[in-house]
């Protein structure tokens, strides 16, 4: 076992880069790996890597998403949850609430795999009969929820936007890998763009009292284990996505739910993708793609692994709850437009060197849709329409 | 209640404890069953076994690298989409280590390969 630990830290440590650097994400350093893995004739031990990278950038990831990319404060209302928190000098205290969620998550989606196996052996012919009709419920849904007709009509030209983009790139043989870098536009880009027009400075952030309702910690590991079953059974839903829902579905408003849901979810829905691939050998994450090119598809592998990824939470949570006290203290000494302008200068070569001029024009028609519901003031999340739209024109038949 | 770094701490720990257990007990059951060709029987059908001996021949097919395995008795063991590692490892007169499930293949018994390592 401690071969295998020795691998699970390797992956750790690549989670904790992939995490903290905006745009590489474990997906594309995992098939990196499969490089080698192909050449040391031992894929069980990459599987360990590639286990442990997931799961650790599970958590580190609330960093950046946390500690970036705040826009105007005194817009408020508008912000996403995490970046109230940091508005109110509270960033720590978000990143908190994400990796309880994200622990939660990781220990409940491992207890209830025998009940989300007896789902899916009873109900897998129904759900994938109605997947375009609950894709399409969840499209009406985002737009039902916002608050008045003009900010609905707004949200659906902001899905039409976004669902043409991915009905152009995602089919196209001209682009190697469009997901990538519109992803990277249509959320980091422009957020950290919107990022531009805030302060210089964030507020100083404190590590004071966190209040905890255990009612919300409930609640969240509940909520989001469900979510996170939605997410591994339909495609092209995300966690945020299948947060908001279910937050609309049973009313909570709350900011601190929110994030202990995202992050529920996010450790949660890579537990049961691993799940997913064992009993029908069908992969919704990076992760469970990587570890099929693997070849371990066995049921004490999938014990192994889980067990790998209970170890990877434990040790994500006090690396993601380490790296982010770090930068709760430096964060609102350093320039903070510089800090988003330099992400954004480094994503644009990082895209540039993996794709080339193809995916830069990606990532600008990307970053170019991404902006307009925040010009909108409607919620960004009406942008994984670039996904939804596409999957539900193939499952309808249109070709593509 | 306060989310503190003892809370985390505390659900770090029980998710820490319990992967353990779980990788403990998953890594010996995926613990291949040492062999001999001679000892391998129907009854093994299914069954992860490491077999060690001698590559006394290659074929290679559509979608798979075919090997005959000897260590006294011989088996064909059978590499699906074969990687770099497979291909190198497997030649004619490399001794390996073979780990894989026993299957049966039009009435024969052959080894799927999970996994090949050089004993030169």
């Amino acid at each position: 076992m401690t071969e295998e630990l020795l691998w699970l830290i390797l992956g750790w440590l690549l989670g904790v880069v992939a995490g903290l650097l905006p745009g590489i994400h474990a997906n594309t350093i995992s098939f990196l790996l499969l490089g080698f893995a192909a050449n040391t004739g031992q894929p069980d031990k990459w599987a360990y890597v590639v286990v442990g990278m997931n799961i650790v950038q599970a958590f580190v990831d609330f960093i950046p998403n946390i500690f970036l990319g705040l826009p105007d404060s005194e817009a408020f209302a508008s912000l996403l949850p995490g970046h109230r928190f940091l508005a109110k000098g509270k960033g720590l205290y978000a990143v908190r609430l994400g990796i309880i969620g994200a622990l939660s998550g990781s220990l409940l989606a491992a207890l209830l795999f025998p009940l989300f196996a007896g789902f899916l052996a009873k109900a897998l012919d129904f759900v994938e009969a109605i997947i375009p009709l609950a894709l399409g419920l969840v499209l009406v849904s985002l737009v039902a929820g916002e608050r008045d007709w003009k900010k609905r009509g707004q949200a659906v030209a902001v899905i039409a936007l976004a669902g043409g983009f991915g009905l152009l790139t995602l089919p196209s043989s001209a682009f190697a890998d469009p997901l990538f870098p519109a992803i990277t536009g249509l959320f980091g880009v422009a957020g950290l763009l919107n990022g531009l027009r805030g302060e210089n400075r964030v507020p100083e952030q404190l590590d004071g009292i966190s209040p905890l309702k255990p009612k919300n910690l409930l609640e969240g590991g509940v909520l989001g284990s469900l979510a996170a079953g939605i997410v591994a059974l339909l495609p092209a839903i995300g966690p945020g996505e299948a947060s908001y829902l279910l937050m609309k579905l049973f009313k909570k408003t709350s900011a601190s739910l929110y994030l202990i849901i995202v992050g529920c979810i996010n450790a949660a829905n890579l537990l049961f993708s691993f799940l997913f691939l064992y009993l029908l050998g069908k992969t919704r994450t990076g992760a469970a793609a990587a570890l099929e090119r693997l070849g371990l598809l066995d049921a004490p592998t999938l014990v192994a692994v889980t067990g790998a990824s209970l170890v990877s939470a434990a040790a994500g949570a006090w690396l993601c709850l380490w790296l982010a006290k770090a930068a709760a203290k430096k964060i609102s000494q350093v320039n903070y437009r510089s800090l988003n302008a330099g992400v954004i200068c480094f994503l644009g070569a990082i895209v540039f060197l993996l794709q080339g001029l193809p995916g830069l024009l990606v990532l600008v028609v990307g970053t170019a849709i991404g902006l307009v519901p925040l010009a909108f003031g409607v919620r960004r999340a009406h942008a994984m329409s670039y996904l939804m739209v596409p999957t539900l024109a193939y499952y309808l038949g249109f070709p593509g | 209640m306060e989310l503190s770094d003892q809370l985390i701490g505390f659900a770090a720990a029980g998710c820490a404890v319990i992967g353990l257990g779980l990788l403990f007990y998953g890594l010996q059951a995926a613990e291949p069953l040492p062999l001999r060709i001679a000892e391998i029987d129907e009854t093994l059908a299914g069954k992860k076994v490491a077999l060690q001996g001698t590559v006394e021949w290659t074929r290679q097919a559509k979608t798979a690298l075919l090997a005959g395995l000897k260590d006294g008795e011989e088996i064909t063991v059978v590499a699906f989409k074969p990687g770099e590692g497979e291909l190198r490892l497997l030649r004619k007169g490399g001794t390996v280590k073979v780990i894989g499930r026993i299957q049966e293949y039009r009435g024969e018994l052959e080894v799927v390969i999970e996994r090949v390592e050089a004993l030169d």
